[in-house]
């Protein structure tokens, strides 16, 4: 295993949940290292973790690094048999465009992806609704990695007023605890930590993306999901190298 | 982990590196070194014509470093609005010391929040085809992604050095580094000569934002990124001095290099401004100051 990532908070967290993973399932690690948010340069990290020769690389970064990672991979030819990871950014539009062909293989996690085992009620109204208004304030004009959880939020925070039929914090935070709320994005409950009930970050991966065009990433077939097994669309393609060709 | 394989590709990216660093640090090296104007907004100005490379590329497909040379005459009217502005606001009134920086820090924010407003804060980057591919050199990988800027950034040093040892101009900016009286007894403006030397610095940054996007990808707060490196380079290179720009952004990027492959990447910059420290207790006025 490579465990690389930035120097900086959401990373450095992560990188604990995947040093505690490695332990836990006895891999064995062989480079274990972290860069400064602001570098400009990636080849010289790619080049040294390609000298350690792991099968697994997985990587915690923030958007401008994951892109300047991959495109290093790609420059310093490193084919693990797996990498990805917690890399931020590369579900962003602009990036998945910019990047084309290069996502090929990554596995890398994701909130919301145009698959059938995503088409919760609601979903196809939302982003009918959205898309049209991103391309016009000229935010992300898809719009699949966040924006479903931000109208979720509200949609669980609404279902909550209506049902204790007032404003009164404590009334809703028990409610919110309590029960299971229906949302554009799947049913949603929490545990008695605040997190999910059951976690559901997606593992996806980039499979068969061709050149830049945006229109390729608006349908299914290009991020399936591998993880959690109910939401599964698709399977891996295995190792990296393969889902390069 | 060492072998020479490693060492041969790591100074090769630090030389590369380096080249870009020199580009993007030319334009802080003349205002901030010869004409001692603590222009800090620089980094900002570099961001704006990464914006315009992209914008270009983006609406017409013009090739970013293409939009960066045609779009430098734009950036020299700004330069030389800004510089009248802050000139008569700030510098006549003998107010720049501290004032002047306020000024810059102003615009810095100007720039970045405009570009906000303008192209919200999604990543904005710039593919081009030959960036995209690298060659290997009996085992030195060389991407093409920081070869051109390099190149680009060696021959922005040699087209600055020249204009400022072979031109009329050029010498009389250098003369207004040294001497404003001895300047105006020779006949010139000192205050149209610095106008117009802020001017090439500003327009320099049109050319180096474009390398910028084409490495990288950005968001108008990317400049802050930049501030200590570019005004690290000119003071490790000397105050002014257009080579040792050049050398000491080299000396930084083989240094980050180096650690980033054999030690630790985290160690990358800290080694950096450590030569720098070393450098400068050694030799106060940088490697090639006078």
């Amino acid at each position: 295993m490579a465990l690389v990532g930035a120097d900086a908070e959401y990373p450095q967290t992560a990188l604990v949940g995947a040093r505690e993973l490695v332990k836990r399932l006895g891999f064995k690690t062989v480079y274990d290292r972290t860069y400064p948010p602001s570098t400009v340069d990636y080849t010289p990290i790619v080049r040294a973790i390609k000298a350690t020769n792991p099968d697994v690389v997985f990587v915690a970064s923030y958007p401008p690094d994951s892109v300047g990672m991959l495109r290093a991979s790609h420059e310093v030819g490193l084919q693990p048999k797996m990498m990805g990871g917690g890399m931020v950014g590369l579900q962003f539009t602009t990036v998945m465009a910019s990047m084309g062909q290069m996502l090929n293989g990554i596995v890398n996690y994701d909130y919301w992806v145009p698959e059938p085992t995503m088409m919760f009620p609601g979903i196809k109204e939302f982003f009918k609704e959205y898309q049209p208004r991103a391309a016009k304030e000229g935010v992300d004009t898809l719009g699949y990695y966040l924006p479903p959880y931000a109208y979720a939020a509200m949609q669980v925070l609404a279902q909550a007023v209506e049902t204790t039929k007032g404003l009164d914090q404590q009334k809703i935070a028990d409610y919110i605890r309590a029960n299971e709320f229906g949302t554009i994005v799947g049913k949603i409950r929490f545990g008695k930590n605040g997190e999910w009930a059951k976690g559901r970050t997606l593992m996806v991966q980039y499979q068969k993306v061709q050149g830049t065009d945006v229109e390729q990433f608006r349908g299914p077939g290009k991020k399936p999901v591998l993880y959690p097994e109910e939401l599964k669309s698709g399977n891996i393609v295995y190792p990296y190298s393969a889902a390069l060709k | 982990m060492f072998s020479w394989d490693l060492l041969a590709n790591a100074v090769v990216a630090g030389l590369l590196l380096g080249g870009f660093y020199a580009a993007v640090s030319l334009g802080i090296s003349l205002i901030f070194g010869l004409l001692d104007i603590a222009n800090i907004a620089q980094p900002a100005f570099v961001i704006l014509g990464a914006y315009a490379a992209y914008v270009m590329n983006s609406s017409f497909g013009l090739d970013p470093i293409l939009t960066g040379l045609l779009f430098t005459p734009l950036f020299y009217a700004l330069g030389v609005v800004v510089y009248r502005v802050y000139y008569g606001s700030f510098e006549r009134r003998g107010e720049e010391s501290l004032r002047g920086l306020v000024f810059f820090f102003g615009l810095l924010f100007i720039i970045e929040v405009s570009l906000s407003l303008k192209f919200g804060v999604d990543y904005r980057l710039v593919q081009t085809a030959y960036t995209s591919r690298s060659i290997d050199l009996g085992g030195v990988g060389i991407a093409f992604r920081y070869l051109v800027p390099c190149v680009v950034g060696v021959a922005m040093t040699l087209a600055l050095y020249l204009f400022l040892g072979r031109t009329f101009y050029g010498r009389a900016i250098m003369a207004v580094s040294q001497d404003q009286s001895a300047l105006r007894l020779m006949g010139a403006n000192p205050v149209q000569i610095k106008t117009i030397a802020f001017g090439v610095g500003i327009a320099a940054a049109s050319l180096s934002g474009a390398l910028l996007i084409s490495i990288a990808p950005v968001i108008p707060s990317t400049d802050r990124d930049y501030i200590g490196r570019m005004f690290a380079i000119t003071v490790l290179g000397g105050m002014g001095s257009i080579g040792g720009t050049l050398v000491a952004a080299v000396i930084l990027g083989v240094a980050e290099s180096l650690m980033s492959t054999f030690s630790g990447p985290s160690w990358s910059l800290a080694v950096s401004f450590g030569i720098l420290l070393l450098a400068l207790a050694v030799r106060p006025a940088g490697l090639f100051g006078r």
